[in-house]
């Protein structure tokens, strides 16, 4: 007993010790167990702090252009001159890669700290539409503000009849070509039907063989959804239309869509393109005069620029761009990859917000000194104001605005989008890469569709 | 003078007092007691997510459905049909095999060949394990760019020695993509094997390799027949430890290839990611991490038994 108070601890057999731990660990593995068994709901959305011009406020900016080289000190600029002009207002920009940009989002909205405003495109917006994180922006934009937005842009922000995510820049696809390559393969211009576009990738391997480096047709083949993006506008312009959100089963089994596939087939047979290599991939190539043909948006100039320091009379005088050739349809199609700006519902200052995202779309200071600039992208307003008419006069731009941008038609963006375009993007790569017969490939995108469907809790139809 | 017997020689055994015996009970006790915080941690670290995935697998959860279900065994009954992951499965095996394997023989041939450097050529084995040491992204670009089909090194050196007439597509053939892959992961994993079959061979017993070398045993025969038996048991925690890193082994992969070209690349873990994070269904997801993480335990436990029936 005296031993027991001297110690000041109790007495402790070894039996007694080690289960009394024993006990203890179970407690504390059970309440783990029953916290993971609980059920996890989002947040609600705080409600919105009346706007005051003097109260210090901070928005969270979630966005991919501080996170790639060419676009980060513009950008960086751009939020310094907001907060000089708004000193009450701090901005916070949060770097996240554009392939991870979409899931981390979705993650922080369910996690209860989405960002305030987010830069999104395609299928993110819509992955968030969906989700119902994003606060509709009609009641802040008024109809004024989307009336002097172009059309096409307006749309490709509005989900289920809300205007939800305001264009930022407009980026269509185009198919850019290298004039001085071009002119020493002896070709006198781009192409502008599939079967041209063909017989011009034949002159240019022979004329640069593979020991040159040159890749005669540069576009993006990876398992992703940007990847579905590029290449659905080559699908549609074969005729073929593989999936929507209201289907059930991939529509891949048809001659439009073997004819795309041929053509993929004929790319990877003839060493054309080189499969699952991101877009990023063939820009550094073309700066150093190695890719005939690219499909990218504007911003190829800006990567390009970014990696050999052309001047834009020099960029102009080698690259040019154009529309995507005419297939079988005889119609010209491209994607859009927009950049949009979104406000969370979650967002604590949605007046602030708003006015942070209306400046950096659509003022003219912000166009002239980060979007034409950095993202070598057209702002999404109809009339150009006159402090920056002139720098969006040039022919790319014009080549973009006039004749690239009407054949702008919108992917099936959605929740099925995201479940469509693994079984796919694999079974492109698959013709590509390997001497599967076509009819192989294509049962097999719409067995892994179904199989894939069925487990994402989608309904059919 | 009588002969004293020689246990009457030693001191007689003093039995433990009370106090000292009950001191060593305390201390024990004690002792279990602080190992709480750690058990804590780990309950958090393994327990939580381990259940909380469970629990996710016999649901439609999705991050971009707000609303989710209770699907029972639905996720299971799609999952054993799915072809995409019987493919990763067998991607997984492969990868994880032939990483293992010859980052085991490239280990324990090195190891046996710099056994005897002594001096000024020991920073040999130093400059060996470097590639350890190097984060496995950076490795994982630095071979990625290495087997470039045009610019890549590996298609430079061999199209200049005539060893082949057109570059080889490494990364862009299925072909080609899953040996590049390991090629690139055992650079990095080697390094390991050669640590601890060097640390297995410091305990070979001189007088053993001596005898034997007296009865005119060859080099070949010593290793074979000395040396291989005490670097059993550390062949077999080394080859546990790598198999379990290689099923998880996400980096490397993602990095090198992304999974493909197509499926060629992609492993259980490549899988369960573009499940959770490209098409945001976390409930399926969920259910193929825990097939896996059922294949590893059994792999597991298979491994622990052969190396206690091994050390019995």
């Amino acid at each position: 007993m005296l031993d027991r108070l001297k110690s000041g601890f109790p007495t402790m057999h070894r039996g007694t010790g080690r289960s009394g731990v024993g006990l203890v660990a179970i407690l504390a593995c059970s309440a783990m167990v029953l916290a993971a068994c609980g059920s996890s709901a989002p947040s609600a959305s705080k409600p919105s702090a009346a706007p005051s011009s003097s109260k210090p406020v901070t928005i969270t900016f979630a966005n991919w252009a501080s996170d790639e080289s060419n676009t980060a000190p513009g950008i960086k600029a751009a939020i310094a001159l907001y907060e000089s002009e708004n000193p009450h207002v701090t901005i916070v920009s949060q770097p996240i890669s554009f392939s991870n940009i979409g899931s981390q989002l979705l993650l922080e909205q369910r996690s209860g700290n989405a960002p305030d405003v987010a830069e999104v495109q395609g299928d993110y917006t819509a992955a968030l539409a969906y989700a119902g994180a994003l606060q509709p922006l009609s009641s802040y934009a008024g109809s004024s503000f989307v009336n002097s937005l172009v059309s096409p842009s307006v749309t490709e922000g509005t989900y289920n009849g809300q205007f939800v995510a305001t264009p930022w820049i407009v980026a269509p696809f185009g198919l850019w070509y290298n004039k001085n390559i071009l002119a020493a393969a002896g070709i006198s211009g781009p192409p502008s039907t599939f079967t041209q576009l063909e017989a011009d990738l034949a002159t240019i391997k022979a004329k640069y063989p593979p020991s040159t480096g040159m890749i005669p047709f540069g576009f993006d083949t990876t398992n992703r959804s940007y990847g579905l993006d590029i290449n659905w506008s080559l699908m549609k312009t074969f005729g073929s239309t593989p999936f929507s959100e209201s289907g059930s089963a991939l529509n891949v089994t048809t001659p439009q869509f073997s004819s795309y596939l041929s053509f993929i087939r004929l790319l990877g047979t003839n060493n054309y393109d080189i499969p699952n290599q991101l877009q990023g991939h063939f820009r550094s190539i073309a700066a150093v005069n190695k890719v005939a043909f690219a499909i990218d948006g504007p911003y190829f100039q800006s990567a390009v620029q970014t990696t050999n320091h052309m001047t834009n009379s020099q960029f102009y005088s080698t690259f040019g761009v154009t529309t995507l050739p005419a297939g079988p349809t005889g119609k010209h199609y491209t994607v859009p990859t927009d950049h949009q700006l979104v406000m969370f519902k979650s967002a604590t200052n949605k007046a602030a917000a708003w006015k942070f995202m209306k400046w950096l779309t659509t003022s003219p200071q912000a166009i002239k000194d980060y979007t034409i600039p950095y993202e070598d992208a057209l702002p999404p307003l109809k009339v150009a104001n006159a402090s920056y008419a002139s720098l969006v006069n040039n022919p790319n731009f014009n080549a973009f605005k006039n004749v690239i941008e009407p054949t702008v038609i919108r992917p099936p963006w959605g929740p099925k989008y995201n479940v469509a375009f693994p079984p796919i993007m694999t079974g492109v790569e698959s013709a590509m890469t390997t001497g599967t017969p076509l009819g192989q490939i294509e049962a097999t995108m719409k067995s892994e569709y179904a199989t894939a469907l069925s487990s994402s809790g989608l309904s059919n139809g | 003078m009588s002969a004293r017997s020689p246990s009457a020689m030693l001191p007689a055994p003093v039995a433990p007092s009370l106090s000292s015996r009950a001191r060593r009970q305390w201390r024990q006790g004690r002792l279990a007691w602080m190992l709480l915080p750690t058990l804590a941690i780990l309950a958090f670290v393994i327990a939580y997510p381990a259940v909380r995935a469970v629990q996710l697998s016999f649901t439609s959860t999705s991050l971009i459905n707000p609303i989710s279900h209770g699907i029972g065994f639905q996720n299971y009954r799609t999952l054993f049909h799915d072809s995409v992951f019987y493919s990763a499965l067998k991607n997984t095996m492969v990868f994880t095999g032939a990483s293992v394997v010859l980052g085991g023989l490239g280990g324990l041939v090195l190891a046996l060949m710099l056994e005897d450097f002594l001096g000024r050529f020991r920073v040999i084995q130093t400059v060996l394990l470097t590639p350890w040491a190097v984060p496995t992204v950076v490795a994982a670009f630095l071979f990625r760019y290495m087997f470039e089909e045009s610019g890549g090194i590996v298609n430079s050196v061999l199209l200049r020695s005539h060893l082949i007439s057109r570059a080889v597509p490494f990364l862009a053939s299925p072909k080609w993509s899953m040996p590049s892959v390991i090629v690139g992961n055992v650079w990095v994993e080697l390094p390991f094997f050669l640590l601890v079959f060097s640390a297995g061979l410091k305990s070979v017993p001189d007088e053993i390799v001596e005898a034997a070398r007296t009865d005119s045993a060859g080099k070949l025969s010593i290793v074979r027949h000395v040396k291989l038996h005490y670097l059993k048991g550390p062949a077999i925690i080394a080859t546990l430890l790598m198999v379990i890193a290689n099923f998880n082994n996400f980096p490397h992969i993602e990095a090198m290839t992304g999974g493909g070209p197509g499926i060629s690349t992609t492993t259980l873990v490549i899988y369960v990611y573009q499940l959770a994070f490209s098409s945001y269904n976390i409930g399926y997801a969920s259910a193929v991490g825990v097939v896996w993480l059922v294949i590893l335990l059994v792999l597991a436990v298979g491994f622990v038994r052969t190396v206690r029936m091994e050390t019995t």
